[in-house]
């Protein structure tokens, strides 16, 4: 594990959220994550876990597991070991760059992320028209 | 004064790949023949040093650069040790001398040294404080403390990558027993007493002792390598057997590490053996002492994850590998009986990642815990069950004979290895490949890179590495949940990150 490219990531993060680190640099709490449009609450914290090869290996998004969707059915939710959390599936999202997330505006791991919350009923939302213009959008 | 015939034995070796003594010569051995400064960054690895970093200071940063003395302005060395301390990494100062081909520091020298010493041992106890000095065909670098200053044994990975070879003045001691003649009697008219002592003086990893490693563990031992670390997590299980050379019945249920420890000192009683019973990613602190690490490993994270160490430490490492493809006939036909071996010299040859090695899908499953597992099978995302792959001895053979081979070339020194082997046992193809550090590569030229035990990149790091962190708590955060009482947002989570968790400012530092 890398742990000053999970500083950069902090760092980065920083700017737009509450941010936690464990010490042992395995989690990342963001504490206010802001869920798009249908989420209930829109405001709620969002964890992720760094792998022992990372950046070499994509890190898993974590989402509370009584935050509500309300328009539809959600696709992504996987149950995990973690009580009071819901693994959100990512292993549809290529982890090709190395990016969880940048400062520049190319689209980054974390933008692909928001965009199957954006559209939890979508498969893959690299495929599927709807996201894609999400993240045109959102860029 | 020359450091070749320093009696004291350096405590600290400085790991430099060979394209960073080369951005060295550029930076200080110029036409003109002037004395030079360059500088140095250097994270530490256990009690060693890595150097991969090094930057030339450029004439107008200079105060004077003559043929017999030069000097960086105050300002540029400041600003150095400056940027050394909010990185987190010790400087070296290099200045050469192109007069001579050999290298020593002058009277003139040690007294600027001493300037340092006094200047920066009080401000910065916490740092390593090293110079160096380049002649033409000699590199010296000495660790400058309060009370002295040492000579440091320099090993130079990738040497053969040199186009004009460097003679370290020091390298690091042979403190193994002297050679046992009769034993090695074969291999001394082989390697010569020298290269059996540089054998007897090697420390190998062997990360996985399963079809592979059991064989390189033995073979390894054999060849009269010095000290062996082996580490595999598992037991032995009657499939493993038409596998493990020396283990019989008897041996199921037992550990292989243990298997192989036996086995590897009856093969060799004077080699120093330890094993490990933990899978690799908990063994860091073996792993940095040793010289060279080898695995034969299925699980590509952990093969993902012994690349990042190696290159964070600058540890070459060989991977082995082999892959059967069958026909989906029945029987089974053999279509391909392929072995792949990398040598990975960080900084120098190409690691695992550079060649974008190993299987996405294979490392999805591998990172998920069984609830996840469970979830993903039943979405149909990965396979219920999956097959073991099919596996031979004799290719697993040919796989640690080649393996071998890289180790006794990396640690004999005589010939380069080759970066890259496959062979295809079945057709009797075989490519052998050069390969260099990719530039998009995420691990090596990233910045894992010589990271060595530093955690930090830059001073704003340094708060969040320094934050506190309740180990009690952290045992089993979840058993605090109540479940009566939470309500969207469980307490288990506020209880999960709280014992975990250090709290941070919210302002970008
Ligand atoms: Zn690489």
């Amino acid at each position: 594990m890398n742990e000053r490219q999970i500083h950069l990531d902090y760092h980065t993060f920083s700017s737009q959220y509450r941010v936690r680190l464990s010490e042992g640099h395995t989690r990342l709490l963001l504490e206010n994550y802001d869920y798009p449009d249908g989420w209930q609450p829109r405001e709620a914290p969002l964890f992720i876990r760094y792998p022992d090869a990372y950046p070499r290996m994509q890190p898993a998004i974590y989402i509370p597991e009584n935050l509500h969707y309300t328009q539809g059915p959600v696709v992504h939710r996987m149950q995990c070991k973690f009580d009071g959390w819901k693994r959100w599936c990512t292993h549809h999202i290529p982890w090709e760059r190395f990016e969880l997330v940048t400062t520049d505006d190319n689209i980054d791991f974390m933008d692909v992320v928001r965009a199957s919350l954006a559209h939890p009923s979508v498969r893959n939302p690299l495929q599927d028209p709807a996201p894609k213009s999400f993240l045109q959008r959102i860029h | 004064m020359s450091g070749s015939t320093a009696t004291t034995t350096p405590q600290t070796t400085i790991r430099i790949p060979a394209p960073a003594v080369t951005a060295l010569r550029d930076a200080l051995l110029r036409p003109d023949g002037r004395e030079r400064v360059a500088f140095g960054y250097c994270s530490r690895s256990g009690n060693d040093l890595l150097l991969t970093e090094v930057e030339q200071v450029p004439d107008e940063n200079h105060r004077h650069s003559s043929p017999g003395s030069c000097r960086p302005t105050t300002a540029c060395e400041r600003e150095f040790i400056s940027r050394c301390t909010s990185r987190d990494l010790h400087p070296v100062f290099f200045h050469s001398h192109p007069f001579t081909d050999t290298a020593w520091f002058s009277t003139l020298d040690r007294q600027l040294i001493d300037r340092f010493r006094k200047w920066l041992t009080t401000l910065y106890p916490d740092r390593d404080l090293l110079f160096g000095v380049l002649g033409h065909e000699e590199m010296r670098i000495e660790r400058v403390t309060a009370d002295d200053s040492r000579p440091v044994a320099v090993d130079i990975k990738g040497e053969w990558e040199l186009e004009q070879p460097v003679r370290p003045t020091h390298t690091a001691a042979p403190d193994a027993p002297a050679v046992d003649t009769e034993r090695f009697d074969r291999h001394l008219r082989a390697f010569g007493e020298a290269g059996q002592t540089k054998l007897a003086n090697t420390h190998v990893a062997v990360v996985g002792c399963g079809g592979i490693g059991s064989i390189l563990a033995q073979t390894l031992a054999r060849l009269g390598i010095g000290k062996l670390t082996l580490i595999d997590p598992d037991e032995i299980e009657v499939s493993n057997l038409p596998r493990l050379p020396g283990c019989t019945h008897g041996d199921v249920g037992q550990l292989k590490v243990s298997a192989m420890h036996q086995r590897c000192w009856e093969a060799n009683p004077d080699c120093d053996i330890i094993s490990i019973a933990r899978p690799v990613q908990e063994t860091e602190d073996y792993l940095k002492n040793a010289d060279i690490i080898v695995a034969g490993v299925d699980r590509v994270t952990a093969r993902y994850w012994v690349n990042q160490f190696a290159v964070r430490h600058l540890i070459p490492y060989v991977d082995a590998g082999t892959v059967i493809e069958t026909s989906d006939a029945d029987p089974p036909q053999i279509e391909s009986m392929e072995v792949y071996i990398q040598t990975i010299v960080p900084g120098v040859t190409a690691c695992f990642d550079c060649l974008d090695r190993g299987d996405p899908d294979q490392a999805y499953r591998e990172s998920l815990d069984s609830a996840e597992e469970k979830a993903a099978v039943e979405r149909g995302y990965i396979d219920a069950d999956i097959e073991p792959e099919p596996a031979v001895i004799d290719l697993n053979q040919l796989a640690a004979a080649h393996t071998v081979s890289a180790v006794k070339r990396l640690a004999l020194g005589t010939q380069p290895p080759v970066a890259f082997r496959k062979y295809d046992d079945v057709s009797g193809d075989q490519a052998l490949l050069e390969t260099h550090p990719n530039a998009s590569c995420p691990t090596c030229l990233g910045n894992s890179l010589a990271l060595g035990d530093s955690t930090i990149s830059s001073a704003a790091d340094q708060e969040i590495a320094t934050a506190p962190l309740d180990d009690a708590a952290l045992a089993n955060p979840l058993e605090q949940t109540d479940r009566t009482t939470r309500d969207w947002f469980p307490p288990a989570v506020t209880a999960f990150f709280a014992s975990d968790l250090a709290q941070h400012p919210t302002t970008d530092p």
